[in-house]
């Protein structure tokens, strides 16, 4: 038997699944004879998004004729023999499981197909995504102090201020709604720009408009589990001049990336933000409420 | 040369271009600053961030942007960036001055007495 893992994922755990039988002696044949289309595990690229898929043989086949490795990688971009390593790739990919119950950790059919669709593009293409990948599910009914009648799943994503960083054009490109809403379009998104409300008067009632037309609900106007990823945001302004916006991590703080400047957890003081309502906010001293992203949001 | 008063989130900054007779007076007193000793980095606020100068053409030698802010010049060239001082802030008055048109009023007002950048020739 031979363990398949897609390596993609940073915070949840990656699409997992078990080969066997005939499957599995012909990925091995396969291996062991044409080393130059395996990389080494930990070859490749090793940042966000797509790594490649990672076989590991969990029988114990060394009593038989193949001379398969402890583990090693396919379809990274970096095999001697790249195109061998592709269709490799592509026959491993095709033993995924369709039944999720029969899977360790399913692989998302539509994150299957973009893979299948052009596995020598995968990298570069999920390096240009335009949404940090990865998040978990949970309940938001309110807080202690004012909990709410109704409670609404939603999502919230790792901290990773990397995604918006590391890249000076894209750090420049990119503001607090882009952060908020979590889509890297590197146009400096207005809210309602994308659904033809925009501009907008820089009040509560004016941007939240905007957010609304895009998409956005507020809080506790649930969305259903079809519009996952769910951020919770938040809204404030500088009345009369500008607004900001900040989403909530799993780490239980929350994020934001003021204008241009590098995203980040800390308020105006210099202290991690577990209340927008509360932190140092400089001049944006209105605080607007809370609101919902969701898939189908648009965002330009 | 392009002048970006950083300030907002949301919004896009305001921006504008200095004349050729504002560029060469820029040019002066980018040259007449000394070097500072600081490992302070440009804010990351909230708010009023100081004045971004680019497309810097020959001002400096071969500087790639230029953020000054609070009595401190970053000039940046590549990975590199110098720190130059500017004392009672005379380079970021001059700065803001030059952008009195394309400040809205009460946000002009609010940086000259808010942030203490308020024309001192005057």
């Amino acid at each position: 038997m031979i363990k398949v893992t897609v390596d993609i994922f940073s915070g949840l755990p990656n699409p997992s699944w078990i080969i066997s039988g005939d499957r599995a002696v012909e990925i091995m044949k396969t291996v062991s004879t044409r080393s130059e289309a395996v990389a080494d595990l930990d070859a490749g690229f090793q940042g966000l998004g797509y790594r490649g898929i990672i076989l590991e043989p969990i029988s114990d086949y060394s009593d038989r004729e193949h001379d398969f490795p402890a583990a090693v990688r396919i379809g990274s971009g970096v095999a001697a023999d790249e195109p061998a390593s592709m269709e490799l790739a592509a026959r491993v990919l095709d033993t995924a499981p369709t039944d999720e119950t029969e899977a360790i950790v399913p692989l998302d059919k539509d994150l299957k197909k973009l893979i299948q669709q052009g596995i020598t593009e995968v990298s570069d293409a999920l390096k240009r995504t335009t949404v940090d990948l990865g998040y978990d599910t949970e309940s938001d009914s309110g807080d202690i102090v004012a909990p709410a009648d109704v409670t609404c799943q939603i999502e919230r994503g790792r901290f990773n201020p990397d995604f918006w960083n590391l890249d000076t054009q894209v750090r420049q490109s990119n503001n607090c709604y882009n952060y908020a809403t979590n889509r890297k379009t590197n146009t400096f998104a207005q809210p309602g720009q994308a659904s033809g409300r925009w501009p907008n008067p820089t009040t509560c009632d004016g941007v939240t408009g905007g957010a609304l037309s895009d998409g956005a609900h507020h809080r506790f106007e649930c969305f259903p589990e079809t519009e996952k990823p769910r951020y919770l945001i938040a809204l404030v302004i500088r009345p009369g001049q500008d607004y900001h916006w900040y989403r909530k991590h799993r780490e239980g703080f929350w994020g934001h990336k003021p204008g241009h400047t590098p995203a980040k957890n800390t308020d105006n003081s210099g202290r991690i933000i577990t209340d927008p309502s509360t932190c140092d906010r400089g001049p944006y001293t209105d605080f607007c409420g809370y609101f919902y992203t969701c898939k189908s949001m648009k965002v330009r | 040369m392009k002048i970006q008063l950083d300030v907002f989130s949301g919004l896009s900054n305001p921006c504008w271009e200095l004349s050729f007779e504002q560029a060469a007076e820029f040019r002066q007193l980018l040259q007449s600053l000394s070097e500072f000793a600081s490992f302070k980095l440009p804010p990351d606020k909230l708010g009023y961030r100081g004045m971004i100068v680019t497309e810097l053409e020959d001002a400096g030698p071969g500087y790639d942007d230029i953020v000054v802010y609070s009595g401190i010049v970053w000039a940046r060239r590549g990975s590199v960036t110098l720190r130059l001082s500017d004392k009672g802030r005379l380079l970021e008055r001059w700065l803001l001055r030059t952008g009195r048109q394309w400040i809205a009023t009460e946000l002009y007002c609010e940086l000259e007495t808010e942030e203490g950048l308020e024309d001192s020739s005057m």
